[in-house]
């Protein structure tokens, strides 16, 4: 009998902490769900990419890392979707939310700008074309 | 944290206590009521940090299937943390279960447990691949790699625990490895969330989530320090090493400077021979002993393996700590039954002999069956004291033999229903019944009760084997 019961409390452990976490994932995204994000390769493809032919711009987009924080396109994280930034920020602001300087670094988190902070280290050529890459990015998510 | 309630004292885990149990046990709906507590405070603080997250403002979303995942990882690390509690032996907590069980739930806690971080990390990585960054660790952030590590740990642990008869690993190993690959991968698993830090970056969170961490290592600390210096405190020596039957000694252990345990007949503890209870040597034995006795505590250990091989080398006055009293297999919680049934198997007969020895000494004259299965007539262990015991007690007994000598008027076979099952079957109606034998016996025979009817809730086991 003590068997039986502490099978059911490993149910209960489950549906509890499943329950929970679906709670929290519609408290957190009340509308609607965002589209299910297609399965992304690692790289993305032309159809997934935002318009634009900066190869290097989507190159380093992947490479340092930025999708971890950003999706664009539908790849990446989808918390801070930078789709369409290209249409709201001049490339100047671009580069201070790149780097997390200027009036940026108000707004972000502490540990956010000590992760930017590392985005000072690129090229200026680099930076260019990451910048130049977002500037194209104008569609709105998919 | 833990005075005890329970009539045995319980306060520090030392294994001291001065009042004896009283003769009633106490009334069960109490005993049930705390269990539904103890359950209670287990799912709380499994929800604990899920319901943190829940709780004030939320930072911005990342859509359902994201946010979802990520709550997943934090149920799943709370269970894994709550993992090292279950296992911390708290007496007190542990008490209205029977700590064989906690060990049971354990093992399938942990399944839970890597179900939902697996989840988290499925999720992640089949929706959201970029977002998961590349697994190479030269290139990806450290708390990402962290994770990693993390969940490949718990794997490992989980698989080698399961597995560890079948992969043939041996026990005092296991054991050395678990506890750190478990305290390794905790601490990963809390370096990967405060790394991401999304949902910890708001201050009182983050100092929240500290603490609750923070409260897991503690537990961990308490298991591996404070529970074996409270022990080596409370030391005793070995007064006698006397052969039995069936390749079989009974310890003899008496307190050094302190007032000996006192237990309820049937339950058992971690007993450590001749070396420091920090090494984690312990293994569990049944008090074979009457709990009456106020001065020595004796175990009847069945030389099986490694350890309890070299028993018989064991010399007077080897030094020996007790961590117990531990389960609840015992006839005090049963105080209004008519009478008692036990069947045994081999060394299974230990904790029966201490109920039975704790009965006759407390004058308790209700009718008794034994029913103790043997390899052979010689091998019967404890034979001549049970016949000796009859004088003392209403005590019928009926041994089974698998190797009967000539003329042999008892069972004969193993402890099946044909064999078994026309003695219990006067007694299925009222009496409580007490299992202790090898898995396959004690499963035979608990089928046998179960289909004459008996409720699973006067049928008690004790396993002789945690794993
Ligand atoms: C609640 C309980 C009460 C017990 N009471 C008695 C008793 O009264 N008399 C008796 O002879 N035996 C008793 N045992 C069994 C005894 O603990 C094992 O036989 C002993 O630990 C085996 O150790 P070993 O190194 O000799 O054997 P090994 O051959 O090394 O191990 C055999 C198996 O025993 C188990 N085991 C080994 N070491 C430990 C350990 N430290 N802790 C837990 N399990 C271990 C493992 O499953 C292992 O695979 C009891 C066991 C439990 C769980
Ligand atoms: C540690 C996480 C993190 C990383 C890594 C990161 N960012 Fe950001 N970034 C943020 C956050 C948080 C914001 C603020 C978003 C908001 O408040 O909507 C932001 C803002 C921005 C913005 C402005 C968005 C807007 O809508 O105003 C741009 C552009 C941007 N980041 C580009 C980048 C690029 C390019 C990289 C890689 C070189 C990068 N980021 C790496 C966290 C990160």
């Amino acid at each position: 009998m003590r068997e039986r019961i502490a099978i059911l409390v490993c149910w209960l452990t489950l549906g509890l902490v499943v329950g929970l976490s679906w709670l929290f994932a519609l408290r957190h995204n009340p509308v609607a769900p965002p589209p299910a994000p297609s399965v992304s390769v690692a790289a993305p493809g032309p159809e997934a990419r935002p318009p634009g032919t900066n190869e290097a711009g989507a190159r380093l987009f992947r490479e340092q890392g930025c999708t971890s924080c950003h999706a664009l396109g539908g790849n990446g994280n989808p918390r801070y979707p930078l789709d369409g930034v290209g249409a709201r920020l001049k490339p100047d602001e671009l580069r201070a939310w790149i780097t997390g300087t200027g009036p940026a670094a108000g707004t972000l988190s502490a540990m956010v700008v000590r992760r930017k902070a590392r985005y000072l280290e690129l090229s200026d050529a680099d930076l260019a074309a990451l910048v130049a890459w977002l500037g194209e990015a104008r569609a709105p998510a998919p | 944290m833990h005075r005890g309630d329970q009539p045995v004292k319980t306060d520090a885990p030392g294994p001291i206590a001065s009042s004896p149990p009283p003769p009633e046990a106490r009334p069960s709906p109490a005993r049930w009521w705390r269990a539904v507590a103890w359950i209670g405070l287990y799912l709380a603080l499994v929800a604990a940090p899920l319901l943190m997250l829940l709780a004030g403002p939320l930072p911005k979303g990342g859509g359902r299937a994201w946010d979802f995942a990520m709550a997943l990882g934090f149920g799943g690390l709370a269970v894994m943390g709550l993992q090292f509690v279950l296992t911390a032996r708290f007496r007190r907590a542990t008490a209205p279960f029977g700590i064989d069980i906690i060990y049971y739930f354990h093992r399938y806690a942990a399944l839970v447990g890597i179900g939902l971080v697996v989840a988290h990390y499925a999720i992640l990585r089949v929706g959201f691949a970029d977002a998961v960054g590349p697994a190479n660790p030269l290139a990806a952030p450290w708390h990402m790699t962290a994770g990693r590590v993390s969940l490949g740990l718990f794997v490992v642990l989980i698989v080698s625990s399961l597995g560890r008869k079948l992969l043939r690993i041996e026990y005092d190993g296991w054991r050395i490895g678990h506890a750190v690959m478990a305290v390794v991968a905790m601490v990963l698993a809390i370096v990967h969330i405060m790394g991401v830090g999304h949902y910890t970056a708001a201050a009182w969170r983050g100092t929240v989530w500290t603490a609750y961490s923070a409260l897991w290592l503690m537990v961990a600390g308490y298991i591996r320090g404070w529970r074996p210096w409270v022990l080596r405190r409370h030391p005793y020596r070995v007064t006698s090493v006397r052969p039995e039957r069936g390749r079989s000694w009974t310890v003899t252990l008496e307190p050094e400077g302190h007032p000996v345990l006192r237990f309820r007949p049937g339950q058992f503890a971690w007993v450590t021979l001749g070396t420091s209870p920090f090494r984690a040597r312990e293994h569990p034995f049944s008090f074979s002993g009457s709990a009456a006795d106020s001065r020595r505590l004796q175990f009847t250990i069945k030389e099986l393996g490694d350890f309890t091989r070299t028993i018989k080398e064991v010399t007077p006055g080897t030094i020996a700590y007790v961590d117990g009293p531990h389960g609840v297999f015992s006839t005090d919680h049963f105080p209004s039954s008519p009478g008692f049934v036990f069947v045994a198997g081999g060394v299974g007969i230990a904790p029966v002999m201490s109920m039975l020895r704790t009965l006759a000494d407390r004058g308790d004259r209700r009718p008794l069956l034994l029913i103790h299965g043997c390899r052979s007539w010689d091998d019967c262990l404890f034979r001549e004291e049970v016949q000796e015991l009859q004088s003392r007690l209403t005590l019928s007994v009926f041994q089974v033999l698998q190797e009967p000598p000539p003329g042999w008027s008892g069972g004969v076979g193993v402890l099946s229903e044909e064999v078994i099952g026309p003695r219990l079957a006067p007694l299925t109606a009222s009496q409580v019944f007490f299992l202790c034998g090898p898995k396959p016996m004690a499963d035979a025979v608990q089928q046998t009760l179960r289909r004459r009817g008996v409720p699973l809730g006067r049928i008690q086991t004790e396993l002789f084997d945690m794993a």
